[in-house]
């Protein structure tokens, strides 16, 4: 579809609990000065910037006019693109189709965010995301979706809490390879279920982070020499408003991730997920998500995601690696999180991961949640 | 019932978040000097030598570090100004190049009738009594 | 880029207050009279891209209140948290890449809603610029004042310009119908020098060349750019990165002469000072050359987001009408202009 467009180059911050030492800018300028440093461009070479964030999570409004004090962006075209949980994914999305549509030879997808500025953090900032008159007043947060979901997977596998708590276990262990994960510390099935009940069955250990941090993204239609991810399918699904609509089956079965990831997998000409993908850095935003993010991915048949993760398929010397970086459970800076899933998965098939590189990795999926069950993929190959 | 013909129904709210800042490296070298010291800076950038105030840890169009501290003021001229006529009292904001900087500084001007302002108006910083690390920390500026 | 046309556009009639209708049922409302008008239905409409602010809505992940008056469940959707005009830009993209055949946009901004004031102050970096208590108002009377005082102007030529903004804004049907008083606000502006807070909401609707027979609206050209942040920062009298935007959409919009060329323009001038300040930003002459915000502009209704995508209605309809060939619409991100979109519209055939 129109200009093939490649990644040439990523970074990231360290991504933390706090980062008080710095400015927004200042944030975002460590995340694109990576990037630059690893596109081996100079600020010239980027044609136009996609920069996405909340803005109730920083309680900044028109936060990308600040934010070009970090992104270079001054005088350069800029487009914010801000889509909840999906925004860093977005960002990826958008930053592909200005490149491939013939707008601009080379855009550079920021995604950033700082929870810790908002004192309750994320739930503070979130509770806003829901209808004020039906369902603010007793939805509360982002985990109380997700925990609808869970007890119905539950329901419907007997899946036990060990079972997801391997999930984070194994998130830790891949996050201790990667300098840039928030959480790196080892976890056992025994600390998650004697973690706080968020929502039943989440408990406090089964549910992502929030942490403060900055990822960028170099897209182009005109790589140089060296590796380059291949962008070779792109799509999203949106769902209904209501959490009532997000129709029927959906909520235990994220039927926007499947067909999302049917799209992309026709464009990439993948027919066998579980076989032809060589790694997986998929949004979960919870242990009990990873197992449903799977099966609508067609990793697995149903109720069988348990399983894989049980067997170790899912390890970094596993059949199916699933997020050598330590995913969204080790690391969540909101609006950078789905872009950190593709530039995780873009090292993969650059062959930069370093530590957690899986080795031989030459196709490799992304994906980002959010919204009202929304999911966004994006499937990277190192031949274009 | 005909919804049309009904009177609207209202539902009210606020949204109360509280938010804690950083002021970041340059910023937060700029209020911590401003309010240990009693002084003002601005970076200079090492490529264009433009002054930042308040200042920036890269230039906005070289795209290089600005690592050059550079003492601004605590005197200045009134680039531009308006009258909040909303504020109780009406508040005169402006924005006020201090002497060495190469941007203004957006602050208030107290001690002067909105219509004795000029653009070129001298004015001098006034420096709170207890600082503590916030722009608020300079009162306001007066004219000389 | 791939050519791409306007199928058709929809704006609601902007008001002080639709106490009537939350803004999901704005976009709604909007959505439901661009179908109908144009013939369309949603299974056309193979992707949406919305624009609006969080702020504005009172609403973390403000598209999602949106999804189904848009009918962008089942479809790939995005949103674009600046201007409609910017939310053109990656709308087009996405039928530019092949990727998609047709898109809806639509922008929305209900103001009566919450406080703007208070909204726009949280605009401005919260370490220097938001303590000092700036909002929209009074960052548009430092501009106003660096423009006079650049151009050597009185107060009272800003007078004159908003008697003609509201003279077009009366020929208006959707003008957001108000008294404003000539009392100062933010010197030098008066209240009747700056535009409106309005609750409304512009449907745009895009499709390739697939799509079209005939004779169309295309859009031919663009440019956008982001100024730097810090009032403080640049010269607010002076058109910040206008220039540079307008150029880009002369150049790629094929217009060497823009007073001859363009038969109308539209801009969100959110004050008197701006529409001058624009008209000079887009290498326009004082006098004469295309018609000038026909519909009265920004100052005949200001409905956030929506405003610069009802400035590319504006011009659509009238090329659509026959009142001209060529047409430049604006919009911006930022009161003073820290942002600026320009889009080239020519109603021709298929290339």
């Amino acid at each position: 579809m129109g200009d093939p467009v490649a990644i040439v180059g990523a970074g990231q911050t360290a991504h933390r609990s706090r980062r008080l030492d710095v400015s927004a800018p200042e944030l975002i300028d460590e995340a694109v000065q990576a990037a630059l440093l690893d596109a081996r461009l100079e600020p010239d070479g980027i044609d136009a910037v996609v920069i996405g964030n909340m803005e109730h999570f920083e309680g900044i409004h028109l936060s990308d006019l600040w934010a070009v004090e970090g992104t270079g962006g001054a005088g350069k075209p800029q487009l914010k693109v801000a889509t909840g949980g999906t925004t860093g994914s977005s960002l990826a999305q958008a930053a592909y189709y200005l490149v491939a549509g013939g707008l601009f030879r080379t855009v550079m997808a920021v995604g950033w965010e700082r929870l810790s500025d908002s004192e309750g953090e994320t739930t503070t900032g979130i509770v806003t995301a829901f209808d004020p008159i039906y369902e603010r007043p007793t939805l509360a947060g982002a985990v109380s979706g997700l925990a609808i979901m869970a007890c119905q997977y539950q329901a419907k596998h007997g899946t036990r809490a060990e079972d997801a708590a391997l999930v984070v276990v194994q998130a830790r262990e891949n996050a201790a390879r990667n300098s840039h994960a928030h959480l790196r510390q080892p976890v056992t099935v025994a600390e998650v279920l004697a973690s706080p009940v968020l929502s039943t069955p989440i408990r406090h250990l089964d549910m992502c982070p929030t942490s403060d941090g900055a990822c960028a993204v170099v897209f182009t239609s005109r790589p140089g020499d060296g590796r380059v991810a291949w962008v070779r399918g792109v799509s999203s699904r949106h769902n209904h408003t209501y959490i009532g609509d997000v129709t029927e089956g959906a909520v235990s079965y994220l039927h926007t991730l499947r067909l999302a990831a049917e799209d992309a997998y026709r464009q990439a000409g993948v027919a066998d997920p579980r076989r032809e993908f060589d790694v997986v850095e998929m949004y979960e935003p919870c242990t009990w998500a990873a197992f449903e993010w799977a099966e609508a991915l067609g990793l697995c048949g149903p109720g069988e995601a348990a399983r894989m993760w049980a067997e170790g398929a899912t390890r970094l010397d596993g059949e199916i690696p699933v997020n050598p970086s330590g995913g969204v459970l080790c690391a969540n800076p909101i609006g950078a999180t789905g872009l950190i899933r593709v530039a995780e998965a873009s090292m993969q098939v650059r062959g930069t991961g370093g530590e957690r590189q899986v080795a031989g990795a030459r196709l490799a999926l992304a994906t980002g949640f959010g919204g009202s069950f929304w999911s966004e993929v994006m499937v990277l190959g190192a031949a274009r | 019932m005909d919804l049309h013909d009904a009177a609207p129904v209202l539902v009210e709210g606020r949204i109360r978040i509280p938010y804690r800042w950083p002021a970041g490296r340059a910023g937060g070298r700029f209020l911590a000097l401003l309010r240990d010291e009693g002084r003002l800076i601005g970076l200079r950038c090492s490529r264009c030598r433009r002054v930042f105030v308040p200042p920036r840890a890269r230039c906005l169009s070289c795209h290089v570090p600005c690592e050059e501290e550079i003492g601004v003021g605590p005197e200045g001229e009134v680039l531009a100004w308006t009258v909040s006529r909303r504020a109780s009292p009406p508040a005169v904001l402006a924005l006020i190049r201090l002497d060495g900087a190469d941007t203004a500084l957006l602050h208030v001007l107290q001690g002067v009738e909105p219509t004795a302002v000029r653009r070129g108006l001298r004015v001098r910083a006034v420096f709170a009594e207890n600082r503590r690390g916030h722009i608020t920390d300079l009162d306001g500026f007066r004219p000389l | 880029m791939r050519p791409v046309a306007i199928v058709g556009v929809a704006q609601t009639r902007h008001a002080e207050r639709r106490d009537d209708v939350n803004y999901a049922e704005l976009a709604f409302e909007v959505v439901a009279d661009l179908l109908a008008r144009t013939g369309w239905s949603h299974d056309r409409i193979d992707t949406v891209i919305t624009a609006s602010s969080d702020f504005w809505d009172g609403r973390t992940i403000s598209d999602m209140a949106v999804q189904d008056a848009v009918g962008a469940a089942g479809k790939s959707a995005s949103k674009v948290s600046m201007d409609g005009t910017f939310a053109l830009v990656y709308a087009a993209a996405r039928i530019a890449s092949g990727a998609y055949r047709t898109c809806l946009v639509v922008a929305h901004g209900k103001a009566s809603e919450g406080n703007p004031r208070l909204i726009a102050n949280a605009a401005f970096d919260p370490i220097f610029q938001r303590p000092m208590g700036i909002d929209d108002h009074t960052a548009l009377g430092l501009q106003a004042r660096c423009f006079l005082d650049r151009r050597g102007l009185a107060p009272e030529v800003l007078a004159e310009v908003a008697a003609r903004s509201a003279a077009a804004a009366a020929t208006n049907p959707n003008a957001h119908r108000r008294q404003a008083a000539h009392v100062l606000v933010a010197d030098p502006l008066h209240e009747d020098e700056i535009a409106p807070d309005s609750d409304g909401a512009c449907a745009v609707l895009l499709a390739d060349a697939e799509a079209v027979r005939g004779e169309a609206v295309w859009l031919d050209g663009f440019g956008f750019a982001t100024d730097v942040h810090g009032l403080g920062d640049r010269d607010l009298g002076e058109p910040g990165v206008l220039p540079q935007v307008a150029r880009e959409a002369y150049r790629s919009g094929g217009v060497r002469d823009p007073d001859r060329e363009l038969d109308v323009v539209e801009v969100h001038d959110a004050s008197s000072a701006q529409t001058l300040l624009w008209r000079e930003g887009l290498g326009l002459s004082a006098a004469g050359g295309p018609a000038w915000n026909p519909s009265g502009g920004a100052m005949s209704a200001q409905p956030g987001f929506a405003t610069g995508l009802v400035r590319v209605a504006e011009v659509f309809e009238r090329l659509a009408r026959g009142e001209g060939k060529t047409g430049l619409a604006h919009g911006m991100t930022g009161f003073v202009g820290q942002a600026h979109c320009a889009w080239i519209l020519r109603k021709r055939a298929r290339a």
